[in-house]
């Protein structure tokens, strides 16, 4: 049977609680971020234009067809000696982190957009609209609540994944625990404590996603 | 009479398909114009190019004496589609209500956004417009909750709020329960009794006959005969027309 001791690990929760502020800040940063270039990469992927269009899906598909960890470790090791400059785990951690969620977040946003109808955006410009005030008036908010569970999903997802910054050293939850277990040599407690720490983050996500989708289906 | 649109050598094809094949028409102020024909014979293209929803492929629109261009801002002399589509309302088959917005809101949106009126205003005009069509005591729900012709008398409303020279009709009755098409047909008579222009696509022979000046009746995408509804509805001159009458009239 084994002997749990939670003690010695909760000595250095000092240092969960730094893996666990820095777990959030990736994840702030690279949501907000990849918002930011969700949206671009939809409406480019709208676009007139199709040079522009070949552009955004070039960049979607690079993203979402090769694993998160391929990409932390090409942009940390391979990328400084493509461009002669060194560039710092966070840094990198970053920046491969939002571009990788961008490529997903334009996708649910163009799926939102998309679902509403074409009749929507007809009234608007026969009432004498722009493009752009049917978007922000009549499409957008329509689209973002479709796209609001798929959205929380991925972002669910991306709290979780900001674990892999564990292979380029940065101090986010799953190095720090890492750190705790090889100090105290307590790997069930310290993971189990890991483990917990991810759940209490995301279960509220997940069950208010589960709650939205609900009302969603009873008004429509 | 003056003429508000007229229609010069309109072509239209999707694809390689030809849809609308070398149309003339001009449309005067007061006219009401019904537009017949069989379904896939061009009418709802033509309607949709009235107001620049479907872009011609060659031939003009002239909206009350200038050329109609593909952009949306007017230039010297010729009309952008942002100035055109707020002169000339349409009314659609399936309504197209937000409905993340209320009755109130749906008529009021393109009033305060484009022509900048003021909410205080705009709200007015919308409450005396939701009046005439029997719906002011609608006007804080929202469109889903309610039914097929209270929707389409809103979308009435929400295209009177701009005011229109022109109003474009596109089956609106054709998506509603028959009970219900005879409540938005009052609201088009009443309309028509106080001038406005209008054009109206429509599968009621009855009801064009009644309300119109003038009726087209179109065929693989041209207009095969045009007059008023006497010559038209009453003593068809083609075999197609009379075939097609004998089946919509009874």
């Amino acid at each position: 049977m084994y002997q749990w001791d939670f003690y010695t690990v909760l000595q250095s929760f000092d240092l969960f609680l730094i893996g666990l502020w820095t777990t959030f800040l990736y994840t702030v940063g690279s949501i907000s971020i990849g918002i930011v270039v969700g949206l671009a990469v939809c409406f480019a992927r709208l676009a007139k234009l199709q040079s522009v269009r070949l552009l955004a899906r070039s960049y979607q598909e690079l993203f979402r067809c090769t694993p998160l960890l391929v990409q932390i470790m090409w942009a940390y090791y391979a990328l400084p000696l493509l461009t002669g400059y060194s560039i710092s785990n966070t840094t990198a951690g970053l920046l491969t982190l939002s571009l990788y969620v961008g490529a997903f977040y334009s996708e649910i946003f163009r799926g939102g957009i998309n679902a509403i109808e074409r009749g929507q955006t007809e009234a608007g410009l026969a009432t004498g609209l722009s493009r752009v005030q049917v978007m922000h008036h009549i499409i957008l908010p329509q689209a973002i609540k479709k796209m609001l569970p798929a959205f929380i999903n991925q972002s669910v997802i991306q709290v979780k994944n900001t674990s892999l910054l564990y292979a380029i050293s940065v101090a986010e939850l799953t190095y720090m625990t890492s750190v705790v277990n090889s100090e105290t040599y307590r790997p069930m407690e310290a993971f189990t404590l890991a483990a917990v720490m991810y759940f209490l983050m995301l279960f509220p996500l997940t069950q208010f996603a589960d709650r939205f989708e609900k009302n969603l289906r009873q008004s429509d | 009479m003056s003429t508000i649109l007229r229609v010069e050598n309109l072509t239209k094809y999707f694809d390689s398909h030809l849809v609308l094949d070398g149309i003339n028409l001009e449309i005067n102020n007061q006219d009401i114009l019904a537009v017949i024909g069989p379904s896939g014979s061009g009418k709802s293209t033509l309607i949709r190019c009235m107001n620049m929803l479907e872009l011609p492929s060659s031939g003009s629109i002239i909206f009350d004496g200038k050329q109609v261009l593909n952009s949306f801002k007017s230039s010297e002399n010729k009309i952008g589609t942002g100035e055109l589509r707020r002169r000339v309302g349409m009314v659609f088959q399936h309504f197209n209500l937000y409905p993340h917005r209320t009755v109130l809101e749906n008529v009021t949106q393109a009033p305060i956004l484009v022509n900048k009126e003021s909410i205080q205003d705009a709200t007015a005009y919308a409450k005396e417009l939701l009046e005439s069509v029997g719906l002011i005591e609608k006007i804080h729900q929202f469109p889903n909750h309610l039914s097929g012709g209270q929707k389409q008398r809103v979308a009435i409303a929400r295209a009177l709020a701009m005011r229109p020279n022109l109003l474009l009709l596109d089956e609106v009755t054709s998506a509603l329960d028959p009970e219900l098409v005879e409540e938005v047909l009052q609201v088009i008579k009443r309309l028509a009794n106080q001038g406005m222009t209008m054009v109206i696509v429509t599968h009621e022979m009855a009801f064009a006959g009644d309300v119109a000046n003038k009726v087209i009746f179109m065929e693989d995408g041209q207009i095969k005969e045009s007059g008023s509804p006497a010559e038209i509805l009453v003593s068809p001159s083609s075999e197609r027309l009379k075939l097609f009458l004998s089946r919509h009239l009874r």
